[in-house]
């Protein structure tokens, strides 16, 4: 089962289960909490270099690109790698859970 | 958040990555509403269980002390150097601090900043809601309002009060002569006729012999008119003073008292307030009472008659505020030492020495308990995080401080407020708005109502306790003691907690571009499937920019999986150019099934990261594939109906630049004026300048170099008037935004409010090279701060600012410093 699968699934059962509308803000509220991991990630693994390197960058543009780049050299995975991992994670559990 | 421990080398990817989230489990979505306050709770931490029995064990144990006759006494003084307002770069810091500001304030269901922002110079902006917050505060989310009700005392111990001053300023006592006056224009005719019969004087600060005053260098007053403050130059208002008066209607003291407080908290102002009136005069105060009660006979006085003893006993006896306030104070405080005691692994014989430390506020006890835990640091540290980190709004470090500050401000001038409705039997609304509005310019207003509910669902109490515990934290500083002493125990602990505010305020600007970054892919890889987005795209797509770089709104657009002629979900960010998803909506002309009331709005914050809107692109030019769009996006499964009926909306074919943000985040500049002059009685006249956007470094310094020769301005009534034409000017020449200029008024407000109020005849003195050197680094500070604020995702009062604001505001300041000799 691959990331889309599981992720869809994932967001299948949980309409199926709370509702459309519960089941958005569940989404909404997992998006923020990814938002959260990522942030907290990004500021805790970039070294002190590479925030001032970005911090050095005018254009908000070119200074995410680098901080990406920089992330993804640190952790060995991209932002939004991170975030699909993420998602992955959180949707194994919840339908393990449901089992 | 992460629990630490070494990061991941570059090869250990994903692991790394996704450290901490091995606890995460499916119930645990039921705690993801960071801003639901129905659903609040720390992501990735078990839910707390619920203090249910033992809560009441220790609650026995926690019984209120007994309540001393003067609670107010009990708030350790803080110098203000205590619990300053963050200055540049404070923002998003933790920090513990005893008098509660770090427990802070998860705040209550009020902790909505002001509704339009107001202004920093008593503008209209807010003034709706703020006059129908005249009644008592009932915004919190108790339904336990707070308690208006006066002190009663009978005319009979205020005139006992008074003969007493009388007596003792007679004597020398410079202590009871600053009471008389302070008190005697507040008296009303029924209490003067009352002294009458008693014998005394009606006007009581007749009775002050010089020498009573002359050590407080204050000189008998000389009002003009009952409450307003005193104008003469050698006796300065004190807050008191200003408070009063402004209380009593007085718009001149009601500036001059925002001007005082400006910045303070609640606190300070009070131990300022303190240091002129005692502790039930400040009590009174507080509760709209004119008329301060007696104060104990201090230990240098007269031996207490029979009569004081009895009117103490009275006093003692009867049930006060503070004893209510008290023991609830314990009540709240068992459930959250019970839930701590638990989290540390303490017996129940520690949990009782611990439950009766955090009563008599004995931090060193605490610690030296919790050092007694049968699990070691690191478990501890992890229950504590877990616990800190769901306090802590990852998007707004800082929240609690700033907002308890906001809330402490805001408290004062209520109850300011309050007492000038009850003496004078009229609504000054308008005084009430201004100092408000001051006071409220002086925090940074952001959104906490998920705090609350952290707490809560963190202490396993019900959140209503929380608020009320938060309530009186805004009262009795020291009644936070209980959570105050825990929470720095945390943030010792909470080493990543700590790191990421203290980065992102060395690297403001690398925290918001991570802040952004984490929005857009958690929006782009989740959020974004919400509402049909295309599949999950390649991980590196989300990256890609397509906002045109003329469109001020941010603009994302994922680019994965389509091509020049599928265009998918457009995103657009309206308002602060920082990526939440908050607000996140496309143009009325696809307002689809996608619309606001397909995706309500979460109850919460408004300052939280919450998305209210998501529409359809504009597709204004492509109007006939609208309704054939058909494709669900995400590749969600067809037999998911309502995902599918929500996708059918979404166009294939959505040039992006048709998109018209409905709004710009940059104010644009007010045309210039030749020789503009602002006010009514215009006192400086500047010529025509450029925008200082358009502006040589020399045109600026010309530009300064003609204020400066301007300076010297004579002052009329009001100093603040002068001043702000003058800044106004300066704002309109350089082309400031509303909100910038707001910012500028305010940090030159900072700087001259030690002037206090100028008289006729005075002149303010912009060629003062060290006035100078104040104003640009006041301003740099608060440029500073602000930035670092939004920069940590938090919310500003003047929402309107915007980095080119800050750009063209930091060069007035370093010109400022320049013509200081900087």
């Amino acid at each position: 089962m691959d990331t889309t699968s599981i992720v869809d699934t994932f967001i299948l059962k949980l309409t199926q289960q709370k509702g459309h509308d519960a089941a958005v803000d569940t989404l909404l509220n997992i998006s923020k909490f990814g938002a959260a991991e990522l942030y907290t990630s990004l500021i805790l693994m970039l070294t002190d270099e590479d925030l001032d390197a970005i911090e050095k960058i005018e254009n908000d543009e070119e200074a995410e690109k680098e901080m990406a780049h920089r992330f993804k050299l640190r952790t060995g995975v991209s932002p939004d790698e991170f975030m699909i991992q993420l998602q992955e994670a959180l949707a194994k559990g919840y339908l393990a859970n449901m089992k | 958040m992460p629990e630490g421990g070494p990061p991941p080398t570059p090869t250990e990817g994903k692991p790394g990555a996704l450290r901490g989230l091995k606890t995460f489990e499916a119930h645990d979505l039921e705690k993801l509403n960071f801003d639901n306050p129905e659903g609040a709770g720390s992501p990735g931490v078990t839910p707390a269980e619920p203090a249910a029995t033992p809560v009441k064990t220790v609650e026995a144990t926690v019984a209120a002390p007994d309540a001393p006759d003067a609670p107010v006494d009990d708030a350790p003084a803080k110098t203000p150097a205590d619990s300053e307002l963050p200055t540049a770069g404070s923002a998003g810091q933790w920090s513990p601090s005893e008098d509660g500001n770090a427990t802070a304030a998860p705040a209550a269901a009020d902790a909505a900043p002001i509704a339009g922002g107001g202004d920093r110079n008593g503008g209209d902006a807010g003034q709706t809601q703020i006059q129908s917050d005249d009644s008592p505060p009932t915004d919190y989310r108790s339904d336990q309002t707070l308690s208006t009700e006066p002190i009663r005392i009978s005319d009979e111990e205020v005139i006992e009060a008074i003969r007493q001053w009388i007596e003792g300023a007679k004597t020398g006592d410079t202590a009871a002569a600053q009471k008389l006056r302070n008190v005697g224009p507040e008296l009303t005719d029924t209490i003067q006729d009352r002294l009458e019969e008693a014998g005394l004087p009606r006007d009581i600060t007749s009775v002050i012999p010089p020498q009573a005053t002359s050590d407080n260098n204050a000189e008998p007053a000389t009002d003009v008119q009952a409450g307003h403050a005193k104008t003469d130059v050698d006796n300065a208002p004190t807050i008191a003073d200003l408070a009063l008066a402004a209380a009593g209607g007085d718009e001149e003291a009601a500036r001059a008292f925002a001007q005082k407080t400006r910045g303070k908290t609640f606190i300070e102002i009070l131990s300022e307030i303190k240091g002129q009136l005692n502790p039930r005069e400040v009590q009174a105060l507080l509760q709209g009472h004119s008329i301060p009660a007696p104060e104990p006979p201090a230990a240098t006085q007269a031996p207490p008659t029979p009569d004081t003893v009895n009117r103490e006993r009275r006093l003692r006896t009867k049930p006060t505020r503070a004893d209510f306030l008290r023991k609830k104070a314990a009540e709240i405080k068992a459930p959250l030492v019970q839930k701590v005691g638990q989290l540390a692994g303490l017996n129940e014989d520690q949990l009782k020495k611990l439950a009766t430390a955090v009563t008599q506020f004995n931090r060193e006890e605490v610690e030296r308990i919790l050092g007694e835990s049968r699990i070691d640091d690191q478990q501890l540290a992890h229950h504590l995080i877990d616990a800190a980190t769901s306090l802590l709004d990852f998007k707004k470090p800082g929240f609690n401080l700033l907002k308890t500050k906001y809330h402490l401000a805001r408290a004062v001038v209520r109850k300011v407020r309050m007492g000038a409705d009850k003496r004078f039997g009229e609504v000054r609304m308008e005084t009430g708005i201004r100092l408000t509005k001051e006071l409220s310019h002086a925090t940074v207003a952001v959104g906490a109502g998920a705090g609350i509910q952290a707490i809560s669902n963190w202490a396993g109490i019900d959140s209503h306790l929380t608020s009320d515990y938060l309530r009186l934290l805004r009262f009795y500083g020291p009644l936070s003691s209980g959570l105050t002493t825990l929470l720095p125990y945390m943030e010792a602990k909470s080493e990543n907690v700590r790191k990421i505010v203290e980065r992102g305020q060395r690297f403001p600007r690398a925290a918001k571009i991570a802040h952004k970054l984490a929005n857009k892919a958690a929006w782009m890889s989740i959020g974004a499937g919400l509402v049909g987005a295309p599949e999950h795209p390649a991980p590196t797509a989300h990256l890609e920019p397509i906002q045109p770089t003329d469109e001020p709104a941010y603009s994302t657009q994922p680019t994965a999986t389509t091509d020049a002629d599928q265009s998918p979900v457009e995103i657009h960010r309206v308002g602060s150019p920082d990526l939440t998803p908050h607000e996140v909506y496309l143009p009325d002309a696809h307002k689809g099934e996608l619309a606001a009331d397909a995706y309500p709005a979460p109850q919460g914050d408004t300052g939280d990261s919450t998305i209210h809107h998501v529409h359809l692109p504009a597709i204004e030019n492509n109007p006939d594939q609208s309704a054939e769009a058909s494709v669900s996006a995400t590749g969600t499964p067809t037999d998911h109906p309502t995902e599918t009926a929500t996708s059918t909306e979404h166009p294939t074919n959505t040039p992006s630049a048709t998109a018209e943000p409905t709004t710009s985040p940059i104010h644009e500049p007010s045309a210039p004026a030749a020789g503009r002059t602002t006010g009514s009685e215009p006192a400086v006249t500047v010529p025509h300048i450029e925008p200082a956007h358009a502006m040589t470094d020399e045109e600026l310094h010309k530009a300064f170099e003609h204020f400066k020769d301007a300076g010297h301005v004579e002052a009329g009534s009001s100093y603040y008037r002068e001043g702000y034409q003058l800044w106004d000017s300066i704002a309109q020449q350089f082309g400031l935004s509303d909100d910038a200029h707001k910012l500028l008024a305010h940090s030159t407000q900072l700087v001259t409010q030690d002037m206090g109020p100028l008289h006729p005849g005075d002149v303010i003195d912009y060629n003062d090279p060290v006035r100078m050197q104040n104003l640009g680094q006041t301003l740099l500070n608060s440029v500073a701060h602000d930035r670092s604020v939004l920069a940590a995702g938090g919310e500003l009062e003047l929402k309107g600012l915007t980095e080119d604001d800050f750009i063209k505001l930091e060069r007035i300041a370093r010109m400022l410093l320049e013509m200081g000799g900087k």
